[in-house]
């Protein structure tokens, strides 16, 4: 039995349900989509949401009130549907995606600890562990929806989300024997005198755009092409359920920009911020890089049409694959010059 | 497996395609016409031939409506033996230029989105929006005009006209540029875009394949200049014509044509003559029949008007390019993704109105 | 095995380079243009003259020679009795505003007119009997825009 003091159970109830427990997705999920929406709606020269929420015509609270009206709607499951696993399959989405933020490191603490809610020296393979586990929830609400465009929707999402995790594998390779650990805090506190974006440029361009394919957003949302499958995978889910769905999506986005940001970009660091802590100044770092990240991957909505699934499986094995292999290679063979620079080990 | 694609559907319109694929690949498409019959042929022939403009603008009311009329008119007009004034006729390809613009833009926004674009959808429907403006200070509406009427046109140029037609074609052609940029160079656009659809030289003159479609085969076939009708003669514009007959192609010569249609407008306000622009047609057209053709936006629109000396027509047949279009569907559709399907669908622009009439 | 019909591979199409990174900046460049659409309710579009919206009649005028009645290809117009007068009644979900009617009418009874704001909530309210027919349009009250070209930078706005 472990003894917890007063403190630290503080620090854990702050973590789950806070940050970056449930209330940070939930609250990056809703900026996100407002940000998403009004951002893309200037690109289009519109305006986009509007009249919900405070500040002058903003439409800040406008995701929410989406969501209030999404949950107000009767679940509608088809007669010829597997009810069991159409029923389970939005939870199971929504748990898993949530999952992985547990893992991530988001500050050093004051103590020599890291800011996370669970830690562990492997965290990296549990990341991708819980990657692998998505495809299998879409082919499953695909296949128990029991409606064509689904079924075509679930099997491109299987091909695609399955082509896509080799690369990032891979090229997760190449940092993992830069950084020699398996352990995301040590990923970070190995970039301290440089960022890897420098040592390993083409492993980051093979990781943004796999982790885009891997999220399915535009170009790669080819599993819920809008014009030829309806909306893929989740055409039948109504709802809470659609709900479910649309909010997984942003939780994995989430997850996915806190790892390039710590992969890449450095985690927190950078230089401190006077008057703050340096925890809170790390947390402030590493939310302003997953903001960067998070622009990049929405700007690719407004600014690229839609790929075929056989010149995005084209690309993926040959292109990304060799791109990451190469990656490992440089790696390896200008270990020299490059150990100097990889602080902590 | 069976796939019934449509008529609802975000993308096919009131059509539905029938589709046999396998996995993810098309192996043979179906159109089912049909939703949006209105017998507008069988209602022409209950009503004058006043009366029938409204109605028969609506065989392809949203798109290009003052390129549908002009025919029926010129029929009319040929059956009656009358000659429209100088200035009705300059006002006319005014307006059915700049519905051609519309249309196109139109065609560019629909193209964009059958590849999920949605970017490029907006811009050309705001910039449609330009056109639609300048149309509804020269007729009074903004997509069903019923501009054109026997005789001429309804309505003079306003006064102002001339400068922002002008100042609008200005900005229009700049525009281009942007469309160009960013769709039409666009790398991810002419993946999806390039190689799809291909319609040979040979294969669309024998399916009988009219307008820009033909023309991005590499046809030159354009009534405009084969057949001037209305006062197309005197203007200095060429027909573009593409290289390889795929979407790609279809989707660029609609950008050229714009670009064509902007210098017709230019040089048609700027010499526009004086003078009357509409003339008295008579209620009673005689015995008599005529067979015109126009090139509306879609392409070559034939009209067959059968005239029994009363006040209404006694048959009246339309030869729509969409309905001549559709046959290419079917014919391009055979063993490709079915990620190609809206793709080719949309770059033939074929509308359900004007197929089912 | 089928064979794949079309399409090309991921290297064709132009500059790898350049025609993926040129499209991106422009788009962003875009976010920060002016906006094209109009906050509807807070400000409405200002409708040319000559705009053919809902049909006016001027009862004054009419002399019941039901040539607007003739000529309507959908049957709108009715001749109805209206304080012991022949009067033309309007069903506006009939009309195309075609202005076919305006133009026949010999005495310019009828006229078109830029209203465009009149729905009603109920089918019948939609017939309008003479005296509803010949109401006077409703003045448009709040601020009216039209679009207009602004530099090439800026783009185009409603103002
Ligand atoms: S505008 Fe046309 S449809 Fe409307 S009442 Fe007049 S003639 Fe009839
Ligand atoms: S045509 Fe004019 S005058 Fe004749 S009935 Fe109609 S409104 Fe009255």
């Amino acid at each position: 039995m472990i003894e917890l003091s007063f403190a630290e159970i503080v620090e854990l109830i702050l973590k789950v349900l806070i940050f970056p427990g449930v209330a940070f997705p939930l609250l990056f999920a809703v900026i996100v989509i407002w940000f998403e929406r009004k951002f893309l709606a200037r690109i289009m020269l519109r305006i986009g949401p509007l009249h919900v929420g405070p500040f002058n015509r903003t439409g800040l609270l406008q995701p929410i009130a989406d969501f209030i009206k999404l949950i107000q709607k009767e679940i509608i499951v088809p007669e010829n549907a597997y009810k069991f696993l159409y029923n389970l399959a939005p939870i199971l989405a929504a748990l898993v995606a949530s999952l992985s933020v547990a893992f991530i490191p988001y500050a050093p603490k004051p103590d020599g600890g890291y800011w996370v809610i669970f830690y562990t020296p492997l965290s990296l393979l549990v990341i991708l562990a819980i990657f692998t586990a998505r495809p299998f929830i879409m082919v499953g609400a695909g296949w128990a929806s029991n409606s064509k465009y689904c079924t075509i929707g679930a099997l491109r999402a299987a091909l695609q989300l399955l082509a896509y995790e080799v690369p990032i594998v891979l090229s997760l390779a190449s940092i993992v024997i830069m950084s020699r650990s398996f352990d995301l805090s040590r990923i970070i506190e190995s970039q301290s005198s440089i960022w890897f974006i420098v040592l390993q440029p083409i492993g980051f361009i093979v990781i943004l755009i796999s982790m885009m394919a891997e999220l399915s957003r535009r170009p790669f949302d080819i599993p819920v092409a809008e014009q030829e499958l309806v909306f893929g995978w989740p055409t039948e889910y109504t709802g809470t359920q659609f709900a479910l769905v649309m909010v997984s999506e942003y939780y994995d986005l989430c997850a996915v920009a806190s790892l390039i940001t710590l992969f890449f970009l450095g985690g927190w660091m950078g230089p401190a911020i006077p008057f703050i802590p340096p925890m809170l100044s790390g947390i402030i770092w590493f939310l302003l890089k997953m903001a960067i990240v998070t622009v990049v991957i929405i700007m690719g909505r407004g600014i690229y049409p839609r790929l075929r699934i056989d010149q995005l499986l084209d690309a993926g094995w040959t292109v990304l694959i060799p791109l990451a292999t190469i990656q490992i290679l440089i790696t390896l063979v200008t270990a020299q010059w490059w150990l100097p620079l990889v602080g902590g080990g | 497996m069976k796939l019934s694609m449509g008529p609802q559907h975000p993308i096919t319109g009131h059509f539905r395609f029938i589709l046999d694929v396998d996995g993810d690949l098309v192996i043979k498409l179906d159109p089912d016409v049909g939703y949006t019959h209105r017998g507008i042929e069988k209602l022409a022939e209950k009503r004058t031939y006043p009366q029938n403009l409204p109605v028969i603008e609506r065989t392809n009311s949203y798109c290009d409506s003052v390129g549908t009329m002009l025919g029926y008119l010129e029929a009319v007009e040929e059956v009656l033996g009358l000659e429209v004034p100088e200035r009705g006729k300059y006002l006319r390809v005014i307006a059915a230029e700049l519905n051609r613009i519309a249309s196109h833009l139109y065609f560019l926004s629909l193209g964009a989105v059958a590849t999920g674009f949605e970017t490029m959808l907006m811009w050309t429907i705001n910039d449609r929006e330009l056109v639609l403006d300048l149309m509804e200070r020269l007729s009074g509406q903004r997509i069903t005009y019923t501009y054109p009427i026997m005789g001429g046109v309804r309505f003079d140029m306003p006064d102002g006209f001339k400068e922002e037609a002008l100042k609008r074609l200005d900005y229009l052609g700049k525009r281009i540029e942007d469309y160009y940029t960013m769709a039409a160079k666009n790398h991810t656009f002419k993946m999806r875009m390039m190689k799809v659809g291909i319609l040979k030289p040979s294969d669309a003159i024998r399916l009988g394949i009219v307008g820009p479609n033909l023309r991005a085969s590499g046809v030159k076939a354009d009534v405009r200049k084969d057949e001037p009708y209305e006062v197309y003669d005197r203007f200095d514009f060429m027909i573009p014509t593409g290289k390889n007959g795929d979407s790609y192609d279809r989707v660029g010569m609609r950008l050229k044509e714009i670009e064509q249609s902007i210098s017709i407008v230019r040089q048609a306000v700027k010499d526009i003559p004086k003078g009357a622009f509409k003339k008295w047609a008579p209620y009673i057209v005689p015995k008599g029949e005529a067979y015109t053709r126009v090139e509306s936006a879609r392409g070559e629109f034939g009209y067959y008007l059968v005239g029994d000396g009363g006040i209404k027509p006694y048959r009246l047949k339309l030869s729509p390019p969409s309905f001549r279009n559709l046959i290419a569907l079917p014919h391009l559709c055979r063993n490709v993704p079915l990620g190609d399907v809206p793709i080719i669908f949309i770059t033939l622009d074929l509308i359900p109105m004007d197929v089912d009439r | 095995m089928l064979q794949l019909n079309g399409g090309c591979h991921w290297w064709e199409g132009g500059s790898l380079v350049k025609d993926v990174i040129v499209p991106f900046f422009l788009g962003f460049y875009h976010a920060f243009k002016r906006t094209f659409t109009i906050k509807h309710p807070f400000v409405r579009l200002r409708w040319t003259d000559r705009y053919r919206g809902r049909v006016v009649l001027n009862i004054d005028r009419c002399v019941s020679c039901r040539s607007c009645v003739n000529i309507c290809p959908n049957k709108t117009l009715e001749m109805v009795v209206y304080k012991k007068r022949l009067l033309p009644q309007y069903d506006a979900g009939r009309c195309c505003f075609c202005n076919l009617c305006v133009e026949v009418c010999p005495t310019m009874a009828l006229s078109m007119s830029p209203e465009v704001e009149w729905d009603e909530y109920t089918r019948k309210g939609m017939i309008r009997p003479p005296d509803r027919f010949s109401e006077p349009i409703k003045p448009v009250a709040e601020k009216t825009v039209t679009v207009k070209i602004l530099d090439k930078r800026r783009g185009v706005a409603h103002r």
